[in-house]
C-alpha cells in the first residue's frame, strides 16, 4: 500500500514535468479544479495535443461532459461561458465513477439497498424447465 | 548451406532488433499519458447507456419496447404502465451492462432518441452488481451527461 500511494504522488510529478517540458498553456479550469492544458502536435501528427491535470488524485473519470468532448477532441471549441452549451437547468452536475466507495451505484435488488426488488407486473413467465 | 550460413551470421535477430530500433526512434510515438491525455473517440462512440430528457425535463421514453425487441443480447428488460396523467412511461427499465454487447442498436431502434451510448467509457466498476442499471441509474445518466450527448447527436446528424 505504501508503494501504491508513492506512485499516486509521483503522477502528478510526471505530468507536471511533462507540461514543463512540452510548451503546454492552460486553456482553463472546470468546475471541480481540473485544468486542461494544450500543446502543439507531436512529430508525426496533425492533432494538437491535450491534456488534464487533475485536481487531487488522478481520477480518469472526474472529467465533466463538456471537458470530456474537447479532451477526447469530439470537439474543438474550448467550453468556457461563451461557447454555446446544451446545458439545462434539470441537469445534475458531473460526478466521477464511484464504485468501490460508499455512494457507489446498487440495484434496488441489493442487499445494501434494503433487498428488496421492485415488483414485476407480470407480463413475464418464469421458464420451467421440460420434463 | 544457406540456413547454415544464417544460423551463424544471425541476420534474422539483426532484423528484428533494427525494427525494434526503428519503432523506438524513427517512427511518431502511439502512447499517451492516459489519465491526463486521452486518446480521440467519435461523435458517434458507443460508450455508457443513458435516457435522455426532453429540454423542458419530461423524459421521453415512451415505453414502445422496440429497443428490448432489438436487442441481440437480451440485456433491455422493460415494463410499462400509464402514467397518472394517461401518458405511457416505462414503469421498469433495466439494462444488464454485463450482457450488453455496445452494438447500439437501441439508439438506432429508439424514435424518440431516449436511450442513447453516451461518450463515457469509464464506468468499471468493481462488483458485478453495480452494472444491473435501472431506470434511474440511466435517467442520471442522462441527467449528467446531456450537455456531451446532444453535442455529439448535433455532430453526427448530418451524416444519419
Amino acid at each position: 500500500m505504501g508503494l501504491l500511494s508513492f506512485l499516486g504522488a509521483l503522477s502528478p510529478a510526471h505530468i507536471s514535468l511533462f507540461t514543463l517540458t512540452s510548451g503546454g498553456r492552460c486553456v482553463g479550469r472546470d468546475a471541480l479544479g481540473n485544468k486542461y492544458y494544450r500543446a502543439k502536435p507531436r512529430p508525426g501528427y496533425k492533432r494538437e495535443r491535450r491534456w488534464v491535470m487533475y485536481k487531487g488524485a488522478p481520477e480518469a473519470s472526474s472529467v465533466p461532459p463538456e471537458w470530456h468532448g474537447w479532451l477526447h477532441h469530439q470537439s474543438d471549441e474550448i467550453p468556457d461561458e461563451d461557447t454555446p452549451s446544451f446545458r439545462r437547468e434539470w441537469q445534475k452536475p458531473h460526478k466521477a465513477n464511484m464504485t468501490g466507495t460508499n455512494h457507489a451505484y446498487r440495484p434496488p435488488g441489493h442487499i445494501l439497498k434494503g433487498g428488496r426488488r421492485d415488483k414485476a407486473t407480470g407480463d413475464y413467465t418464469a421458464w420451467s424447465p421440460p420434463k | 548451406m544457406d540456413n547454415f550460413a544464417r544460423s551463424f551470421l544471425l541476420t534474422e535477430i539483426v532484423k528484428g532488433f533494427l525494427l525494434t530500433l526503428k519503432y523506438m526512434f524513427f517512427v511518431p510515438k502511439v502512447t499517451i499519458n492516459y489519465p491526463h491525455e486521452k486518446g480521440p473517440i467519435s461523435p458517434r462512440f458507443r460508450g455508457e447507456h443513458a435516457l435522455r430528457r426532453y429540454p423542458n425535463g419530461e423524459e421521453r421514453c415512451i415505453a414502445c419496447k422496440l429497443c428490448e425487441a432489438i436487442c441481440p443480447a437480451l440485456a433491455i428488460t422493460i415494463e410499462a404502465e400509464p402514467r397518472e396523467d394517461g401518458s405511457r412511461r416505462t414503469t421498469r427499465y433495466d439494462i444488464d451492462m454485463t450482457k450488453c454487447i455496445y452494438c447500439g442498436l437501441c439508439q438506432e431502434a429508439c424514435p424518440v432518441d431516449a436511450i442513447v451510448e453516451g461518450p463515457n467509457f469509464e464506468f468499471a466498476t468493481e462488483t458485478r452488481e453495480e452494472l444491473f442499471y435501472n431506470k434511474d441509474k440511466l435517467l442520471e445518466n442522462g441527467d449528467r451527461w446531456e450537455a456531451q450527448i446532444a453535442a455529439n447527436l448535433l455532430a453526427d446528424a448530418p451524416y444519419r
